[in-house]
């Protein structure tokens, strides 16, 4: 069976949303069960009508039914027989609705501590977490979790409904309130939109319509937030990610290479590599059922086939060949650990990136998030729903961006060999600067091992300042020198000069206060590590 | 504001992600098989492997589960669309419980599934070693459906349990097994009842035409008409009629009902869905056999 | 359509062949390990050839092995487990039934690193397309043993397809077992070895690549 000469051709219109059709839309959600999240969901799958007739009637006539007015609407999401008799949800459930111009997905999840790994799982699909709040409990600790979890695994718009606004008389100053209580946060959490809204789910105050309960709020109710959303990051605009799933080989004539583009667009007589080999080739046809295209962008599902035999296969990765992805068999990554065997240093797993495997050890934990401060904690094991950073050594070469700039290939999953249990989930944040490495150290390296870059301060001005500093600077173990030679900052030392140089100064400190001379001089050796809040607030 | 032309229609992503599904389970597994129940979810999902492995045939044959109760025209359909797009066919049945005169009438609804398609189902997928079985389920379509993940676990028993279950991020699908276990896949998972009749309509994929309105000779029974076949016992003061009826979804004779309907073509459905929110399950008297229902088949084993 | 294929497996070998003086084969006697064992014996006619006797083969896959040593003239080395099989069934039963993953560990991976051991190089007929573990198989590995050496191994026809492994042996006359005739797709000891489905509308053509059995394939062994 011989592929045709001329295989027929289709355009991108064949797939892409016409009209004023918005793209599908991934939502995560989270607030605890006393929150009213479940009844929020009811109510929007309810107004918006997908809920289907007869479905509303089991749950009248169910024997669980507790809200004294009316349908209980939560009783419309909860499904399984134990949990609908508990009151409780146990796991992530997907529910579906649509208005007339978009389709949501929402992942609907618990919001107790102890299903951390339930939220994480939800956010890493979704573009839009909803956080419930209950306005009586204001701004938690809890809350503080669930906006952290979403924004780490790489939810950009969070948009918190104040639920039961109507115990509180939909009080304008508690609104307020919440929202001063969330500023600390929210300014930590680099990139993310935000919303604020007063709701009541069970009344439904601002769900789908605006309420005239709610005179000084002038925001849109919470639909109309979910049909205008956009993901926070532009996907096709990334470099091109390919993992390749499977080759697709009917004949000796044929040989496509089959995935979903993870990232990025693919255009036919583009240079790509293949990764890890580093082979090079151009795309020559991109196939599908319904034509070649001449290009295809994430997360279209294609067929592609090079210009040159190459020698590709399943867990290998086509990337654009002017922006490659990295290579790594050590990295440190955040991992989210979703059993209940504690994760110790040294033991051994398999990665799972895709359809790429390797096998991998834990060499160090490196640190635990305590996600309620926001601080890190030393700890030698990892316990279930316990985010940490790790580092990870494995047997052969990693393939990924860093989890920040790419959700798509910065992920991965911890599978224990013989159970074949999903054990946790990882987030790769770069490849580790190995310390036993050869040749000339490289800036970066020198920035992570010393903690800190060079910088040359200049006290020609401030003569009787220089032993304070110098002892300010040892104290917190800043590698810090005096000398004359202000070119040592490229080393990543703190030169403290007391002459006159050529060149501009880092810091130049006059006769005010030492305090200010410090805060200036950390301000400038920034430390390497991008998200670590509590130093950033102490610098 | 990203550009609108590199933004796909919700059903070209829904079809991305099953397809991307449909790959991993060829990629994963040693024996997959698809689980082809001549509905219109199996319909979708044959259309959509012949998608992920173009220009090569999808590498896995169809099983049928005859409880020899279908309607007649779902078998002739059935055996006309495998030939045609060259697909191999495999087909089970229950036969010592067909031999002892398994019937709805005589040991009720539950028995009788449990016996021709739960249990049929588990010895089916034995019989033929296969340690992926993928079939048409939706999470919409029930309550208990909403957890159910797209690769799903089952042990060596062919049993479900929810605190089995691994947690799926991203695309990322775990299916490793142990000799024996098994995994359930559902490439329609994010897929409404609605999407897949768009679908149907966008694609042009050929359906049973028991979907579609005609007059039909049926008998009233309550809310349900069940369509007059040789096998369908009259019961005494039964008269049938011809009522202009469609099937919602298609179970066995005995037991399915047609709801009255003028939709005839499928955008006419689309719309009698969209404005007449009946649950597809409503006319399947077995889901109202207990509540929690397809829970308890599933845990035994069903979907 | 095999002149690719038929060369890059040449390459491999010679290349192997290069840096060894006294490699090996394992062979099952399947149709890609005697398409291979072709291709290599082209270039090292006096190769080892070790098989696995289990004690549990097809009596037809005994007599195919013995035909095809004697018209081959082939070196061939019959690896045995520590026990018989009456001795092992005595002891522990029916392992096949009750543990499989030992019955293979006893009477095929034990006597497999055995015999491995004392050569430098080890061909193997593995092709990616056999299992999911071996997607990603290249044709040159490393072998690890457990106190640390190692062992080159190589696959020649690690990216041939199941077709193209018939279409040689068909081209160059070379008989297959008659076990394929009678609709088995892949042949490993006889209680293990899954019986094909009878009676139902079953439609003659196979499917894409995975035609080979896993699970009971799976030697542990570590990739570079």
């Amino acid at each position: 069976m011989s592929i045709a000469a001329q295989p027929k051709t289709v355009t991108l219109d064949h797939f892409t949303a016409s009209g004023d059709e918005l793209p599908l839309l991934r939502i995560s959600t989270a607030g605890s069960v006393d929150d009213g999240k479940s009844t929020l969901i009811g109510r929007l799958l309810f107004d918006t009508k997908a809920i289907l007739e007869d479905h509303l009637d089991d749950v009248k006539n169910s024997k669980v039914n507790r809200a004294s007015r009316g349908i209980d609407l939560s009783l419309l999401t909860d499904g399984l027989r134990a949990e609908r008799e508990q009151g409780i949800t146990i796991d992530v459930a997907y529910r579906y609705f649509s208005t007339a111009r978009r389709k949501f997905i929402v992942a609907d999840t618990p919001g107790h501590e102890q299903y951390t790994r339930n939220m994480a799982t939800g956010a890493s699909t979704s573009d839009l977490a909803v956080i419930l709040i209950d306005a009586r409990k204001r701004f938690l600790e809890q809350s503080k979790r669930h906006a952290f979890i979403s924004w780490l695994l790489g939810v950009r718009t969070l948009v918190f409904a104040i639920n039961k606004m109507d115990l509180v008389d939909f009080s304008r100053q508690i609104f307020a309130q919440i929202r001063e209580q969330s500023n600390t946060l929210l300014s930590l959490l680099d990139g993310v939109q935000v919303h604020f809204i007063p709701v009541s789910a069970l009344d439904g105050d601002n769900i789908v319509t605006k309420s005239s309960r709610t005179p000084w709020y002038d925001g849109p109710p919470l639909l109309e937030i979910l049909e205008a959303a956009q993901p926070g990051v532009d996907v096709t605009a990334l470099p091109l990610r390919f993992p390749v799933q499977t080759v697709i080989r009917p004949d000796s004539d044929f040989r496509g290479f089959a995935g979903q583009i993870a990232s990025g667009r693919l255009r036919v007589g583009e240079e790509v590599t293949a990764l890890p080999g580093g082979q090079k080739s151009r795309v020559a046809r991109i196939v599908t059922f319904d034509g070649d295209l001449d290009e295809a962008f994430a997360p279209m599902s294609v067929n592609l086939v090079l210009a040159d035999e190459r020698d590709i296969a399943r867990g290998d990765m086509i990337v654009t060949a002017s922006k490659e992805a990295s290579q790594a068999q050590t990295v440190e990554a955040t991992v989210v650990w979703m059993n209940e065997e504690p994760l110790v240093a040294g033991r051994s797993y398999l990665i799972h990136q895709g359809p790429r495997v390797v096998s991998a050890r834990v060499s160090r934990i490196l640190h635990r998030w305590d996600v309620e401060k926001l601080e890190t904690r030393d700890t030698s094991s990892l316990s279930l729903n316990e985010i940490g950073v790790l580092e990870i050594e494995a047997s052969e070469p990693l393939l990924f961006d860093p989890y920040r700039e790419n959700r798509a290939t910065g992920g991965f999953i911890v599978v224990h060999r013989i159970s074949n249990l999903t054990l946790g989930a990882g987030l790769i944040e770069r490849k580790s600067l190995n310390v036993s490495g050869r040749g000339p150290l490289l800036p970066e390296e020198r920035l992570q091992l010393r903690g800190h870059s060079g910088a040359w301060v200049d006290l020609s001005q401030a003569h009787e300042l220089i032993d304070a500093v110098e002892r300010a600077l040892l104290t917190e173990h800043l590698h810090v020198v005096r000398t004359e030679q202000p070119e040592l900052r490229r080393f990543g030392l703190i030169v403290l000069t007391l002459g006159y140089h050529q060149g501009t100064p880092d810091v130049v400190v006059d006769r005010s206060d030492l305090h200010s001379a410090i805060v200036a001089i950390r301000a400038s050796t920034i430390l390497g590590a991008l998200h670590v809040f509590g130093e950033r607030e102490g610098i | 504001m990203m550009s609108q032309s590199f933004v796909l229609s919700h059903l070209r992503a829904l079809e991305a992600e099953s397809i991307h599904i449909l790959r991993e389970t060829a990629s994963q597994f040693c024996n997959p098989v698809l689980l082809y129940s001549i509905g219109k979810d199996s319909s979708v999902l044959v259309h959509l492997a012949r998608k992920a492995f173009y220009p090569g045939k999808f590498p896995f044959p169809l099983l049928h589960i005859d409880t020899t109760y279908e309607y007649p025209e779902m078998i002739e359909f059935r055996d006309r669309f495998t030939n045609e797009i060259g697909a191999e066919l495999r087909v089970y049945t229950n036969q010592d419980a067909i031999n002892a005169g398994a019937n709805p009438y005589n040991l009720g609804t539950a028995k009788c599934c449990h016996l021709l398609r739960t249990s049929a189902l588990v010895a089916g997928l034995r019989e033929g070693n296969y340690d992926a079985a993928i079939g048409g389920g939706r999470r919409d379509e029930e309550k208990s459906r909403a957890k159910e993940r797209v690769f799903s676990f089952r042990d060596r028993a062919g049993r479900w349990e929810p605190r089995n279950q691994r947690p799926e991020l991203w695309n990322f699908y775990n299916g490793a097994v142990n000799p024996g276990e098994s995994i359930r896949v559902f490439p329609l998972s994010n897929w409404t009842e609605i999407d897949v009749w768009r679908y149907i309509e966008l694609e042009n994929i050929p359906v049973v035409p028991l979907y579609f309105a005609k007059p039909r000779e049926v008998i009233v029974r309550g809310q349900t008409l069940i369509p007059l076949q040789s096998n369908v016992k009259l019961l005494s003061g039964e008269q049938p009629e011809m009522i202009c009826c469609r099937m919602r979804t298609l179970g066995c004779t005995p037991c399915s009902g047609a709801i009255r309907s003028e939709a005839g073509t499928t955008r006419s459905i689309i719309e009698e869905i969209i404005s007449f929110r009946r649950s597809e399950r409503e006319n399947r008297l077995i889901d109202h056999d207990q509540e929690g229902s397809m829970e308890l088949k599933k845990r035994e084993g069903y979907f | 359509m095999l002149q690719k294929p038929v060369q890059t497996a040449n390459e491999i070998i010679a290349r192997a062949l290069e840096s060894s003086k006294n490699p090996c084969f394992t062979c099952s006697f399947q149709a890609e390990d005697v398409a291979n064992l072709d291709l290599i014996r082209k270039q090292h006619p006096n190769i080892t050839v070790l098989f696995l006797e289990t004690g549990y083969h097809f009596a037809s896959l005994i007599a195919y092995r013995d035909r095809l040593v004697r018209e081959w003239n082939l070196k061939i080395v019959n690896l045995e487990a520590k026990q018989t099989v009456a001795a092992q069934e005595a002891e522990f039963g029916k392992l096949y039934e009750t543990d499989p993953t030992r019955c293979c560990s006893l009477r095929k991976v034990e006597p497999l690193m055995r015999g491995i051991a004392s050569h430098d190089l080890w061909f193997t007929g593995l092709r990616r397309e056999q299992s999911p573990t071996r997607a990603n198989l290249q044709p040159f590995e490393t072998h690890l043993f457990p106190d640390g050496r190692t062992l080159a191994k190589v696959s020649p026809l690690y990216d041939w397809t199941a077709s193209e492994v018939f279409a040689y042996l068909s081209e160059n006359k070379i008989p297959v077992i008659s076990l394929y005739s009678e609709g088995y797709t892949s042949i490993g000891c006889e209680p293990c070895t899954t019986k094909p489905t009878a009676g139902e509308h079953t439609r003659s053509g196979r499917w894409g690549g995975r035609k080979l059995e896993c699970g009971l394939h799976t030697v542990s062994i570590k990739e570079n």
